[in-house]
């Protein structure tokens, strides 16, 4: 019998700022990947979740933790991604 | 270099902010800028902002700013006040001071820095409109 390797999975949290929390009407949410998911395909899971936050896709800003990071940064257990529009300080 | 940021509700206090500044016998230049909140935005009447930060992640990019800010010009200190929460039409939202030997550097670092803030630190308005 063949045997396959059981998938880890991570949880990661995810923040939403701005008016992205009124897109997807919370402030956070979680959702599970598998291990070495990057955090292209956190973005997709969570549009996927998230239908409105579809049209911010180009202006969308993506944290993880304290950092801008590239979409193809490995995501690990106990990160967290931040997800907002443009910022406006000043 | 000396560097101070501070994310507050509280109006900012900008002569205490001046009389409180001190300057090594080097620098020859002391740059503040004073953001103030106008009336219109979006073609609409306003009676204040409400800015919202990632405070945390704010007071990182504020740094990393800093940082390069420093490797630019010769600067001696920067200091750095946000508002957040609801800041009145008239009141100032942002006020940075950056001292340095001489003006040029003190005048490019300080539009520098605010362009950058604009780019990357997670703070975001929301205008409140007269008659909503």
């Amino acid at each position: 019998m063949l045997m396959h390797p059981i998938q880890q999975m991570i949880e990661i949290k995810v923040n939403f700022f701005s008016y992205f929390k009124d897109l997807t009407g919370c402030e956070a949410t979680r959702i599970d990947l598998e291990e070495g998911a990057t955090l292209e395909q956190a973005m997709e899971m969570v549009r996927e979740k998230f239908p409105k936050l579809e049209s911010m896709k180009r202006s969308t800003l993506v944290a993880v933790g304290l950092e801008y990071v590239a979409t193809d940064h490995v995501l690990s257990e106990g990160e967290e991604i931040s997800l907002f529009p443009p910022v406006q300080g000043g | 270099m000396k560097r101070s940021i501070e994310l507050t509700k509280d109006p900012i206090d900008e002569g205490l902010m001046v009389s409180s500044r001190t300057l090594s016998h080097q620098m020859g230049a002391v740059v503040y800028f004073s953001g103030i909140v106008r009336e219109g935005e979006q073609g609409r009447k306003i009676d204040a902002i409400v800015y919202e930060a990632f405070e945390e992640m704010a007071v990182h990019q504020f740094k990393l700013i800093f940082d390069e800010v420093e490797q630019k010009w010769p600067i001696e200190s920067i200091r750095l006040i946000h508002r957040i929460g609801h800041v009145p039409v008239n009141e100032s939202s942002l006020w940075v001071e950056v001292t340095s030997p001489h003006r040029q550097e003190a005048f490019q670092a300080c539009e520098w820095l605010i362009v950058e803030m604009k780019k990357r630190v997670p703070i975001w308005k929301h205008p409140q409109f007269v008659g909503d």
